[in-house]
């Protein structure tokens, strides 16, 4: 059938066939990607709404969360439990604390410090960093309430948080009853904390 | 709008049709420049598909039986007896007619030819020079099929007559709806100028006699055999023709008014004189595979003339396809980017009220989960400080101080905070031979989650007690005494003996020597024993 068509006579028709085939095309493939740019845009919009929305409750609820605990966070910054570790201070307390109990021998000991996990003391934790100076005490004792003293004094004097994490008191002099001991040996290991929050210079 | 070219062998007239419309028609006779005229009118008509309906003298039928094929070998067969039946024939035709009833592995087919195809040329010549697009060329014996329904005939033969023109009559035989035969009678009867019935009767009559005649001569039909004879006139003449033409035992006569039939076929007009109209209105409606004669050459305008319309449909439709879509997609865009505005507007709205409201704090906002957790963790490291030896060795020696102990004396505490799982594992276990508590204290295990579990005080206390003035059993009793004054301590938790000075228990081993050379000897001169055990007591606030 094709064999008999004249395709000089059919060019007029199969030029404009082309091109409107070419018009439509194109005029679809335009306004299919108007259609798509004007979703995406749309898309994006929104996305950026959301996010508008979100840093707003964001805000909102950080405010209440400041309400609730700035008072108590700017304290912890004043005994410095938030910040740079004092460690000068504390080696200045332990030193004033152990002449004023009139230990004959008073040594620390205090291990470099170590960040920690802090997991083991709260579930949320994210952006602050908790670290730990290990020290230990070692030192003779008079009387076993020098070391509770000690240890008393060392807490209400010192700028900074700390636990008592062991303790090992023995008598030097056997056949004494602990009441009465005078010369003792005291040795502790008590854990300094200090918290930092990641990126902050406080 | 389509065009019927009606050829009666001489004369050519054009019917132009539209739908159910004849809105044109022209008639050319060769004899008085027809040619030239046709090929004038032609030239301003040719774009109209045609239809060329042939109604002459000069056509032969013939039937035959050919092989049951299909495709291309049915075709070559086909071709091999219209060149066997009409030798060297430029236009034929071969129309089925069903199953053989004699053989049924045969098909009985029906072949025509244009006898003398010269009375076409000149026609055909203009047709094609003026490259109209030709539909294909139908003949009207073949096409008479058609009015069969409308007659009803009950008879097994039946004899159609009909008047295209004034010079002739058609009478086309059928058997069982299938056409045996078709010849033209030249008579010279213009409808137009008689007005009388009874002489068109008696012309009809004659011919009818002679076409029986010469049926019985051709052995199509027996003598006795009925016909039913089915005449096409004009409609005033109708009543009268059917009562003159009474039916007899060998023709049952039936009258059809033209015009009638004309409307069956969805034209309608009065006065229709005669049938040529009928069978143009007939053609226009068939559909182009249905066409007899008509050369692939002399329809290839017509091809041309489909595939440029197809073109211009797709045009049309690809346009009209696209600027709906366009339209319908772009105003979804437009939907979507007003929506997108007013979501913008919104943003722009909650960023500024963001702006006015938080803008200032926001670096200290950004810090509000860090200010939280650094409060809750020190809390809890608070906390957990207030776990001190300072309680464990109160307690320790409210107990040891008690009149009742005053041979017992404590010479080490090693006190540890440890979390209460941890510590617990160690209740009622069996210390192996030389453990050393202060070694193996920080023996590892599966904790859990750390944060979840609180800490008591475990710790290991050595004492001793004095064995002068005491016997064994004094001695157990004491210590048994200072553990069970232990144990029933409110903070306590639990008591382990990890050593004793006379280890008399079941899970110990234990040895010793008595006799009269030890009082002789006494060189066991021990004065006192040695015990250990383990702790683990809970803080005053969780008792």
């Amino acid at each position: 059938m094709f064999n008999e068509l004249n395709w000089k006579r059919l060019k007029k028709p199969l030029i404009i066939a082309s091109t409107c085939i070419v018009l439509s095309v194109f005029s679809i493939g335009g306004a299919l990607y108007f259609k798509s740019e004007a979703k995406s845009h749309l898309h994006r919009v929104n996305v950026q709404l959301e996010q508008s929305n979100y840093r707003t409750q964001q805000a909102r609820r950080s405010r209440s969360i400041l309400a609730e605990y700035k008072a108590r966070y700017d304290v912890l910054k004043i005994n410095g439990i938030v910040g740079k570790e004092d460690r000068l201070s504390w080696v200045e307390n332990f030193r004033k604390v152990a002449e004023r109990f009139l230990l004959p021998i008073a040594r620390i000991d205090i291990d470099k410090r170590q960040e920690v996990d802090v997991s083991q003391f709260a579930m949320g934790t994210s952006g602050i960093s908790l670290y730990e100076s290990k020290m230990r005490l070692d030192l003779e004792l008079l009387h076993e309430a020098d070391l509770l003293n000690l240890i008393h004094n060392m807490r209400k004097h010192s700028r900074g948080l700390f636990t008592v994490e062991q303790c090992d008191v023995k008598s030097v002099k056997e056949g004494v009853k602990l009441s009465h001991l005078r010369n003792m040996l005291g040795a502790c290991m008590l854990s300094w904390y200090t918290i930092e929050e990641q990126g902050v210079s406080i | 709008m389509e065009r019927v070219l009606y050829f009666s062998g001489y004369r050519l007239s054009a019917f132009h049709w539209k739908g159910g419309r004849l809105v044109g028609q022209f008639s050319f006779d060769p004899g008085f420049g027809g040619y030239e005229k046709f090929g004038e009118y032609l030239e301003k008509t040719k774009d109209i598909p045609t239809k060329f309906l042939l109604d002459i003298i000069e056509e032969d039928f013939k039937q035959d039986s050919i092989p049951k094929l299909r495709g291309k070998d049915r075709l070559a067969v086909v071709e091999r007896f219209e060149a066997r039946l009409f030798r060297g024939a430029e236009y034929t035709s071969a129309i089925t007619q069903g199953k053989d009833s004699d053989n049924k592995h045969k098909e009985q087919m029906l072949f025509s030819s244009v006898m003398n195809p010269e009375i076409l040329t000149p026609w055909m010549e203009k047709l094609i020079h003026f490259e109209v697009p030709l539909v294909g060329i139908w003949s009207v014996p073949l096409i008479v099929v058609k009015l069969l329904p409308h007659f009803k005939i009950k008879t097994q033969h039946s004899l159609i007559i009909s008047q295209q023109v004034p010079s002739s009559l058609r009478q086309s035989f059928y058997e069982n709806g299938k056409l045996i035969f078709s010849r033209q009678s030249k008579i010279k009867f213009d409808l137009r100028e008689v007005h009388d019935a009874v002489s068109y009767t008696v012309l009809l009559a004659n011919e009818i006699e002679h076409t029986e005649h010469y049926l019985i001569n051709h052995r199509l039909v027996r003598a006795d055999e009925k016909i039913s004879v089915c005449c096409l006139v004009r409609d005033d003449f109708v009543a009268e023709i059917h009562d003159y033409l009474e039916s007899t035992h060998v023709f049952d006569y039936k009258v059809f008014s033209i015009a009638a039939l004309e409307k069956k076929f969805g034209y309608k007009r009065e006065g229709a004189k005669y049938s040529d109209l009928l069978f143009s209105r007939i053609c226009q409606q068939l559909p182009a595979r249905s066409e007899h004669y008509a050369k692939p050459t002399e329809r290839r305008f017509y091809t041309e003339f489909n595939f440029k319309r197809i073109l211009y449909d797709v045009s049309v439709m690809s346009l009209f396809f696209a600027v709906i879509f366009t339209l319908l997609t772009v105003f979804d865009g437009i939907a979507y980017r007003t929506e997108a505005n007013e979501v913008m507007s919104m943003a722009s709205r909650v960023d500024a009220a963001y702006e006015t409201e938080f803008a200032k704090d926001e670096s200290l906002l950004r810090r509000a989960d860090s200010i939280k957790y650094s409060v809750q963790i020190s809390e809890a490291i608070k906390k957990d400080s207030q776990i001190e030896p300072k309680s464990f060795y109160l307690e320790m020696s409210r107990i040891i101080t008690r009149p009742q102990y005053s041979g017992l004396s404590i010479d080490r505490i090693h006190w540890e905070k440890e979390r209460e799982s941890k510590a617990m594992v160690f209740k009622d276990r069996i210390y192996p031979e030389g453990y050393d508590p202060y070694l193996n204290i920080e023996e590892k295990m599966d904790e859990g989650d750390p944060s979840t579990q609180h800490k008591v005080h475990l710790a290991i206390v050595k004492g001793k007690v004095s064995l002068v003035g005491r016997t064994y059993r004094s001695t157990i009793a004491m210590i048994n005494g200072f553990i069970s004054d232990l144990e029933k301590h409110p903070q306590v938790l639990a008591v382990d003996v990890v050593e004793l000075p006379i280890d008399l228990r079941p899970t110990s081993k234990y040895s010793d020597f008595s006799g009269v050379s030890r009082l002789v000897n006494a060189t066991d001169n021990v004065t006192e024993g040695y015990f250990r055990v383990r702790v683990v007591m809970q803080d005053i606030d969780h008792v």
